[in-house]
């Protein structure tokens, strides 16, 4: 079975994969939207869950091709791999687990994920939900043949889910690091998908040479000082992923790629207030103000359920729920009055103090027309990457090198191969010092009001940012 | 004491041995704080390498980002961190009204950051490993500790796992 994706071109499913893709908890994935409110900025992110799934698979098998095809001859040298069809049944497992990687999101993605139960993540919730509903599936005779245990998927999605730590743990960490690590199959799609859908062409970047230079690192830490004080030296050096010398600028282009769609697309400042209403309308529409943990009433929660507790609450809930139902139904969002590039280190004390000043400058604001946010809450925001890169001639014949004494020749600076990507892009560490710390407030003020309420919010900034300068973070 | 000040003391504990002070160092020595002393400051989970806290990479990044913390890439992996004099100031205000807890938080940085604060991330990720799941499974379950993360690092011998878990047991707990 194949399925034609508008990103990636066709994708080739196995009849086991087909049938984990037409179970209940993936199909409702075809009913949450990869952006959340996305679409209430770029009518065109109306993409879900579903495609970024089969995305996701399409990437992580192709990265998953290249690491066998450069190593696949002396895999059993470097991993604890023992059978010859072990390495059909770990690509196996990773495609079940890139599959179903966000089979636990909730509604509108991470725009409600705030209210996920307990606080747990969508990942949790993912290994809790295959372990719960797709038991089953995994028992079938095409998936049990081949190998494919339900706790190995568990383990590479939420590893504390699982029941125990598999014995190749380490080779599973490997192939959870293709799923989510520093160059990884989720990112490489949605950044791709999301520019596709929203039009923000910032978010492409060479994908395929990226996937193309991805290759093992011979890790054995970043100095040999401090291994006399125990004498806890490893045998062989641990294999981890990194990236070959050739694959510098596509990495560039991924970390371009990811903050201008953080400032256009995901950080976007009308997409994040609709995030903070919907927010709003879930703790006081749903039950005890959250998620319910139980599986089965959790998975009746899809973008469609809420989409229409929203119409009805408009018309027939409480006074909050109209309240939050009618700004999300007619789009009347609080304006942006506020908006700086530096985090302040209490920003829950901000809040208060702003929301305060605020309400007490202008008599006629409604606390629920205000609404302070910040970057640093956002499940995309960019983080300081730190992986490796090899030069050409090493990655190919990486298993000569695969011993800790030649490992760290490879790092002597005389003969220097392997490289912190720190080295080897002057614009890399550029982009780390941009930041992108934003604190933004916003209100329901008439546009003649909107300096007033800037300098308001200024006011308490500055102020609490001195204090914060001295070293006060109480309250 | 707040998250950002047990993050700044790891620091400046960790500059003060001549630690590389980088983000396996800062997380690793992190979790073993909060171990031997109980506290719950940063909520860990086993991520590809050993214990992890995406809680406290943020918090660190936004020190970073707000002037309390310098991070300087190494020309050879990964970066250093360090206290700027803003951090510095920062630190010495709360060291001013210190609970006893503080204090026992603070006497146990020392100690941990004295004990692996030079140790290369290997080391540290082994340890903090080892660490992991003596919590987890409970201490009188040693062998299934050892058999787990033999698992996870296959590429240290039995031995060597034992012996750093006899260095935890010994030195620390």
């Amino acid at each position: 079975m194949e399925i034609r994706d508008p990103v990636n071109g066709f994708v080739h499913l196995s009849e086991a994969e087909k049938s984990i893709i037409n179970s209940t908890p993936f199909q409702r994935l075809r009913n949450i939207k990869q952006l959340g409110m996305g679409h209430y900025v770029y009518p065109g992110s109306v993409h879900t869950r579903l495609e970024h799934s089969l995305g996701t698979l399409y990437i992580g098998s192709q990265i998953y091709d290249v690491l066998a095809g450069k190593h696949g001859k002396y895999l059993g040298r470097i991993l604890p791999i023992s059978r010859e069809n072990d390495i059909e049944r770990f690509k196996n497992t990773l495609r079940f687990a890139l599959l179903l990687h966000d089979v636990g999101h909730a509604p509108f993605s991470h725009s409600s994920e705030d209210l996920s139960p307990k606080g747990i993540s969508h990942e949790e919730m993912g290994a809790r939900v295959i372990k719960a509903k797709l038991e089953d599936l995994f028992k079938q005779t095409n998936i049990s043949r081949a190998g494919i245990k339900i706790d190995d998927v568990v383990y590479l999605i939420y590893p504390e889910m699982a029941t125990e730590t598999p014995e190749e743990a380490q080779i599973f960490n490997l192939l959870s690091s293709i799923i989510s690590g520093e160059i990884d199959a989720d990112r490489i799609d949605y950044l791709t998908r999301d520019s596709h859908h929203t039009g923000v062409i910032y978010g492409k970047f060479d994908y395929m040479r990226l996937i193309d230079t991805i290759t093992f690192i011979p890790y054995i830490g970043e100095t040999l000082d401090g291994h006399e004080n125990f004498d806890l030296v490893p045998e062989i050096p641990e294999p981890r992923i990194g990236l070959e010398y050739g694959g510098i600028h596509t990495v560039e282009g991924l970390l371009l790629a990811r903050y201008y769609m953080f400032t256009q697309v995901y950080f976007h400042h009308i997409r994040r207030i609709y995030d903070l209403i919907l927010t709003d309308f879930l703790k006081c529409s749903l039950p005890e103000g959250r998620y319910p943990l139980d599986v089965d009433e959790y998975l009746k929660y899809d973008d469609a359920a809420i989409q229409t507790m929203i119409r009805e609450c408009s018309e027939r809930g409480s006074k909050d729920e109209k309240f939050f139902a009618q700004k999300l139904l007619y789009r009347e969002h609080p304006r942006r009055v506020f908006e700086e590039r530096e985090q302040l280190l209490n920003f829950e004390k901000f809040k208060k103090e702003v929301k305060e000043a605020l309400l007490s400058k202008f008599k006629d604001l409604n606390p629920s027309d205000i609404y302070v946010d910040s970057a640093s809450k956002s499940a995309y925001k960019p983080t300081s990457d730190d992986f490796s890169i090899i030069k050409e001639e090493i990655s190919e014949n990486l298993d000569r090198y695969w011993d800790v004494k030649k490992a760290w020749q490879l790092k002597e600076k005389s003969n220097k191969k392997i490289f912190n990507v720190t080295e080897c892009s002057e614009l890399l560490n550029l982009l780390r010092r941009v930041g992108v710390e934003i604190l933004r407030v916003y209100a329901k003020v008439s546009k003649k009001d909107v300096l007033r309420a800037e300098e308001v919010c200024k006011e308490v900034y500055d102020r609490l940012r001195e204090e914060e300068e001295r070293g006060g973070l109480n309250g | 004491m707040d998250r950002y000040a047990f993050l700044l003391s790891i620091i400046s504990k960790l500059r003060e041995v001549d630690s590389w002070a980088g983000n396996t160092h800062i997380q690793k020595t992190g979790e073993m704080v909060q171990s031997a002393t109980g506290i719950r400051m940063y909520k860990y989970v086993m991520h590809h390498y050993g214990p992890y806290s995406f809680d406290l990479k943020d918090d660190l990044d936004l020190l970073v980002s707000r002037g309390f913390v310098g991070r300087e890439p190494d020309e050879a992996a990964g970066y250093h961190y360090s206290l700027t004099s803003k951090g510095r100031g920062f630190l010495e205000q709360a060291e001013l009204d210190k609970s006893e807890e503080d204090v026992r938080v603070i006497e146990t940085i020392e100690k941990i950051g004295n004990l692996f604060g030079k140790s290369p991330t290997v080391v540290l990720e082994l340890i903090s490993t080892v660490d992991y799941y003596l919590n987890k499974f409970g201490t009188g379950e040693e062998e299934k500790v050892v058999e787990t993360v033999r698992r996870i690092k296959p590429h240290f011998s039995e031995e060597v796992i034992r012996k750093a878990l006899k260095i935890w047991k010994e030195k620390v707990t």
